[in-house]
């Protein structure tokens, strides 16, 4: 909402408020003021003249030479080529070095020959109106010599509201609201508005009929002897420091009501309306209507219209074009009515249509605001066209109700609620102060709610609290320290347990931890075979193919690997967050806690040792971080048929379970080969991807395995290397654990030092070699011990169909 | 400060996030949230603000209590330097007995403390949001200048985060009787206070997972 400064002192006496100091007011006890602007700076650099002289251009038909007195020293020579120029006249000057709007900047110039020592300006030429066909000619009396902004009294101030912070306040959609909350503020009077409905004894009403229950209140007057011209002065200036574009007499006083009570209004010429009068109902699937923008809406039955016999307007949202008002307009039906402000929301947002009246109707305006505003209306018509009048008794038609109520309040909520010690004298007096009806009662305060007040915005007692806290202002409000137990809040483990990940991961570990979208990709979903899946989906993306949440964090990850791998040789990137598995529409969806983590390094030629793949390095960090959670183990095993995702090698990846847990706490695997190149990972891009996905609720109730201290070994140990010969198929940890039985609890932390295929394996085979410690808490071990265990790995080793390789 | 630090789900429903919060259907202040909707009804949103954990917290536990809330919101609009469709707020709760506009100064004033390390002169002024009653903008005195500059649009003060007194019908909503318990409320923008703190330019860097920017962050 754009505020003029001189237009509030309509309403409120302003003297020695400086409007600075009004707007920081404002700011501190109503409404942000976004900002503060002089208004039509440029009326500041242009002088008063007088036209002395006007001489024809010896060179040019068109053109004329002016004499023009500015007050001091000679009078100018201007070259000017309006058409309206005569001497006599008062014009704006613009003199050499003065700026105008669009920066064009006045110098001595020749035209045709003749110099020119300045510029006489149009309407355009000032921003003030598209007016550029002749000159604008200032009133005679405007004394030469000053500038034409103080000349004509019409310096002013542009306090530009934040609409946001006063979506609950419909009162404050016009200046009159504004003045009441100054007079309130600076405990000034608010003026009278002088508006009483003349009734005319004569002619017919204009017939309405409400059909709809969204629209309580309907008036329609029939105005006659009205013609078209152009507004006066104060009134198109005041539009234009609104921000209101002025147009013709008639439809800027219907913005002029707007903007000054806040209650929007609309005119059709009479001559359209049919004698049957206005009919306000939902519309029919298919009706239309042609606005006022010259569009053709389709309407539902959800809108409201006004119509006569056709539609003629969209309730309160906009006009209908074939019954607006013209220049030949010489008889009005003023409608001000109050609608249903979700009706016209929905409307409005519907249709994309959102208009000055929209956006206020929306706010639920006072229903007993229509009859001030028309009065008022009229009453400025009449001053300005003292032979239009009412051509019959007004119509008020609607099962409106006064909202105005009675509120409780007790003074000592008040001093509560702030923290303040605020007197109930004083509470009473704000109140009495933002017009509210107050009566003193033992231990609290009757309160009314004043109609344009109560629609919406004050209906219980907390709301009252704010009224007398604004005013009071905050800043008297005492800081306080709260006063409590002095007790720990509970642990939270889940908390506790992503902090220990955050320390690990992106401590010791070296990865990166990253935040990204909940969104991916259609195309990232199309490429994994995954867009299928059901996935909750927002029905107004911000981009096409950009509508998916996420079922996992991994996809996140995916895409950042290209990027990231043309800057990095090691992309190691983790992300903590969230997935969502829809389960049935419109349900909340499951939502799954994850850590993803991925590590890619360019592509080796296969020289490198066994243990440096991605693979291996990730199935490294992730065993160390879960060891350093203090859980049991995870316990590798292969995956089913359906368990390895979409984005992992079926060869070359492996399922977690935390202890004795049948859930999946954690899948880890090489990337697909085949996503490689779709995911951009080719050429000099070429990677070794490995990929991790733990649950974070796996984590949370996998069994604890405190760290704990082991006493040091007292007996020595026996170091023995075993390798064994194996099928390609079976895992490490299948060896791992063969060596664990053979060792019959002997056996401590067995390490792999070399893979190895060969032709002397014969094919489909491998080695595994294995530094092994042996050693017992209760004694010495010799070398009988060693060859017990090697017999026992011996028949381990046949049982997985492989052998104990002798050197 | 004896606060919990609690989470919630980013794809919540309308109940939640709206009805709960004292935001009815076809109340203006749904247009300023625009929300990414999950389903024609419009029973699911991505969360337009931490603000539903209020509720859920409320139903959780018994008052008094304090928590804060951070996490990811979502937001339909176009995304340029200072604008993105998903950024980070940080909800705060407290629910007690007698609890008043002065506590929330306290609060607020050794909130900044603790992320500017000095003392903020603050200001609170009438704002408006339909989960708090009182509602208030809370400004703080640029930090980082004296009379004007261009972070505080040369008003020497910042706007920082919306606050207020939790309204009767959220403690309702969250099964808490508004007669007995009071309690305040603020959300700060996490990820413009992280924009603000490290000196961070453009706010598509936070969510793009770019090394380059990620490396630097330990």
């Amino acid at each position: 909402v754009r505020l003029s400064y001189r237009w509030l002192g309509r309403h409120v006496d302003l003297s020695g408020i400086s409007a600075e100091e009004a707007a920081r007011e404002l700011t501190l006890s109503t409404a942000e003021v976004e900002s503060l602007e002089r208004f039509a700076p440029q009326l500041e650099r242009v002088t008063v003249g007088r036209v002395l002289e006007r001489a024809k251009h010896p060179d040019a038909d068109k053109l004329s030479v002016c004499q023009v007195d500015l007050g001091r020293g000679e009078p100018l020579s201007i070259v000017c080529g309006a058409p309206n120029v005569a001497a006599g006249q008062r014009v704006a000057v613009a003199t050499q070095g003065t700026e105008l709007p669009g920066g064009l900047v006045i110098k001595r110039s020749k035209i045709r020959g003749v110099e020119s020592q300045g510029m006489i300006c149009s309407e355009r030429e000032l921003l003030l109106s598209d007016e550029h066909t002749g000159i604008w000619v200032l009133p005679e009396d405007a004394p030469v010599g000053e500038p034409v902004a103080s000349a004509l009294g019409l310096e002013d101030w542009v306090i530009e509201v934040d609409n946001k912070s006063i979506t609950h306040r419909p009162d404050l959609w016009g200046h009159r609201g504004f003045a009441a909350e100054l007079a309130a503020i600076f405990r000034r009077d608010l003026g009278i508005l002088r508006a009483e409905l003349p009734s005319p004894g004569r002619g017919e009403r204009v017939p309405v009929r409400i059909e709809s229950e969204a629209c309580p209140r309907y008036m329609a007057l029939a105005i006659e002897g009205v013609r078209a011209q152009t507004s006066p002065e104060w009134l198109r200036m005041l539009l234009l420091a609104a921000g209101q574009r002025p147009i013709d007499l008639l439809v800027d006083l219907s913005n002029f009501v707007m903007l000054d009570l806040g209650q929007p209004n609309h005119l059709f010429d009479r001559a359209r309306i049919s004698p049957e009068g206005i009919v306000v109902r939902q519309a029919r699937s298919g009706e239309s209507l042609r606005t006022l923008d010259g569009e053709l809406r389709r309407l539902e039955p959800a809108d409201l219209l006004i119509c006569s016999g056709e539609p003629v307007a969209l309730a309160g949202v906009m006009g209908g074009e074939a019954s607006r008002v013209e220049p030949g307009t010489r008889s009005l039906v003023l409608e001000v009515a109050t609608f249903h402000p979700a009706t016209v929301r929905r409307t409005s947002a519907r249709l994309g249509l959102r208009t000055e009246s929209s956006a206020r109707f929306e706010k639920s305006l006072d229903p007993t605001l229509p009859p001030r505003a028309a009065a008022h209306f009229l009453a400025l018509l009449r001053e300005l066209q003292p032979e239009a009048r009412l051509a019959a008794p007004p119509t008020d038609a609607g099962a409106w109700k006064d909202p105005s109520r009675a509120l409780r309040l007790r003074g000592s909520r008040v001093r509560a609620l702030l923290g303040a010690d605020v007197p109930d004298g004083e509470i009473a007096s704000i109140l009495e102060r933002l017009r509210f009806g107050v009566e003193r009662r033992e231990g609290e305060l009757a309160v009314r709610v004043p109609s344009e007040r109560a629609t919406k915005d004050v209906t219980i007692e907390q709301d009252l609290v704010e009224e007398v806290g604004r005013i009071w202002r905050y800043s008297n409000v005492p800081e306080r320290a709260m006063v409590a137990a002095l007790a720990p809040p509970p642990r939270d483990e889940r908390r506790a347990l992503v902090r220990a990940i955050e320390d690990r991961l992106s401590g010791a570990a070296r990865f990166h931890q990253c935040v990204s979208y909940s969104f991916v990709e259609d195309s990232l979903l199309a490429k994994l075979g995954e867009l299928d899946a059901p996935h909750v989906q927002v029905v107004n993306p911000v981009a096409e193919g950009f509508s998916r949440v996420r079922r996992s964090v991994v996809p996140s990850l995916l895409a950042l690997l290209e990027p990231n791998r043309r800057r990095r040789a090691d992309v190691r990137l983790y992300e903590i967050g969230k997935g969502y598995v829809p389960r049935v529409p419109g349900e909340e969806p499951v939502e799954l806690h994850e850590l993803a983590i991925a590590l890619a390094a360019p592509a080796g030629d296969g020289a490198a040792g066994f243990d440096a793949g991605a693979f291996a390095r990730l199935q490294g960090a992730v065993e160390d971080l879960v060891r350093t959670l203090e859980v049991e183990p995870l316990r590798w095993r292969a995956p089913a048929p359906g368990e390895t995702p979409s984005w992992a090698h079926p060869g070359h990846s492996v399922v977690g379970t935390f202890g004795e847990a049948t859930e999946i706490g954690a899948l880890l695997g090489r990337l697909e080969p085949g996503l490689e190149r779709a995911l951009g990972l080719a050429g000099e891009l070429r990677s070794d991807v490995a990929l991790a996905r733990i649950s974070i609720d796996a984590l949370l109730a996998a069994p604890r395995r405190p760290l704990i201290h082991r006493p040091l070994p007292r007996f020595p140990l026996v170091k023995v290397d075993v390798a064994l010969a194996l099928p390609e198929t079976t895992p490490a940890a299948e060896a791992l654990a063969a060596i664990g039985r053979a060792g019959k609890g002997l056996v401590d932390s067995p390490e792999l030092f070399d893979l190895y295929r060969g032709e002397s394996l014969g094919p489909g085979r491998k080695s595994l070699a294995w530094h092994v410690v042996l050693r017992s808490d209760e004694r010495t071990l010799g070398e009988e011990d060693v060859q017990r265990f090697l017999g026992r790995l011996e028949r381990e080793a046949a049982s997985l169909g492989g052998e104990l390789r002798r050197e | 400060m004896g606060y919990l630090v609690l989470d919630g789900p980013e794809v919540e429903t309308d109940w939640y996030n709206f009805e709960a919060l004292n935001i009815p259907a076809d109340h203006p202040a749904r247009d300023t949230q625009d929300t990414f909707r999950c389903d024609s009804q419009g029973k699911l949103v991505l969360r337009t603000h931490t603000s539903p954990v209020q509720v859920r917290a409320m139903q959780r536990l018994a008052p008094p209590f304090r928590a804060i809330v951070p996490g990811k919101v979502f937001r339909q609009e176009t995304t340029d330097a200072s604008h993105e469709h998903t950024f980070h707020q940080m909800e705060g709760l407290a629910v007690g007995e007698g609890l008043s506009v002065g506590h929330l100064i306290g609060a607020m004033k050794t909130l900044l403390r603790g992320v500017f390390g000095l003392d903020i002169e603050i200001r609170l002024r009438p704002g408006y949001f339909p989960f708090v009653e009182p509602g208030f903008e809370l400004d703080a005195r640029c930090p980082f200048c004296e009379g004007g500059c261009s972070v505080c649009k040369r008003s020497t003060w910042i706007e920082l985060l919306p606050c207020g007194m939790v309204h009767p019908n959220v403690l309702r909503a969250g099964g808490i009787d508004p007669e007995r318990w009071t309690g305040f409320a603020f959300g700060l923008g996490l990820s413009r206070l992280v924009m603000l703190r490290y000196r961070i330019d453009d706010i598509r860097l936070l969510l793009g997972g770019d090394l380059r920017f990620l490396e630097p962050f330990p």
